[in-house]
């Protein structure tokens, strides 16, 4: 990859607050943004437990449906 | 059917219901019976559109602490396969139009399992630079919300 694509994606990264870098002379040091990266999972972990709760919901009101259903 | 699959952005959620699955169907396709499942209790869903077919529209709506019902979900369903397959997203609403603040695409399948149904919900988002913008929103049925009903809900099966 030529530097220049290199660096455009460094800059992406570094845009979206994922890394963020300095450079000394002609040596550019690139740093995880733990944080950032943390943030990132918990959103997911969000919508993961958005989801089960649907269908922890869903599965209560088909289950609860058959049983009055049964006992008709 | 093709699933592509990326971990950083997808997630899966598998489950057996033990209902068959016209069952689990209607529950989903039934807008009275949606709106009862939808969200976690206290708050009341509402459907406005379900139109149940490619480019058909899918509108929600929702009720917190008995207040006036704010927009929630507005997007479009792609597919629906009779008791199989319902796949929309939020990317596009009513007939196929581009929608603002596209997030998402869910995918919800239905096979039958021996005890019931097999149901799995694969849900694939755009990016996490969103993440703050859906906290802006609001974003409401969250992660205390839904832990509370899940702790509510093993209490009552313990």
């Amino acid at each position: 990859m030529a530097l220049p694509s290199f660096m455009k994606h460094i800059h992406c990264l570094e845009g979206s607050g994922m890394i963020h870098t300095r450079k000394e002379g002609r040596v550019r040091t690139c740093a995880i943004e733990k944080k950032q990266f943390a943030a990132v999972e918990a959103w997911l972990t969000e919508q993961r437990a958005l989801w089960e709760g649907r269908t922890d919901r869903l599965e209560r009101f088909v289950t609860a449906a058959r049983k009055k259903e049964k006992s008709k | 059917m093709i699933r592509s699959s990326n971990p950083d952005l997808d997630l899966t959620i598998a489950r057996v219901i033990k209902a068959p699955r016209s069952v689990v169907w209607s529950a989903w396709t039934n807008p009275a019976s949606f709106e009862q499942w939808w969200v976690p209790a206290p708050a009341k869903c509402k459907v406005l559109k379900m139109a149940l077919r490619p480019g058909g529209s899918f509108v929600t709506q929702i009720s917190e602490n008995g207040g006036d019902f704010t927009p929630h979900l507005s997007g479009c369903f792609l597919a629906i396969d009779d008791l199989e397959r319902i796949v929309f997203t939020n990317a596009l609403v009513g007939g196929w139009r581009p929608a603002e603040q596209p997030f998402m695409t869910a995918m919800i399948t239905l096979q039958d399992h021996p005890m019931g149904t097999d149901y799995i919900a694969h849900v694939m988002h755009k990016n996490n630079a969103d993440r703050k913008m859906h906290e802006e929103m609001g974003f409401y049925d969250g992660w205390g919300t839904v832990t509370e009903q899940l702790a509510k809900l093993a209490e009552q099966r313990a």
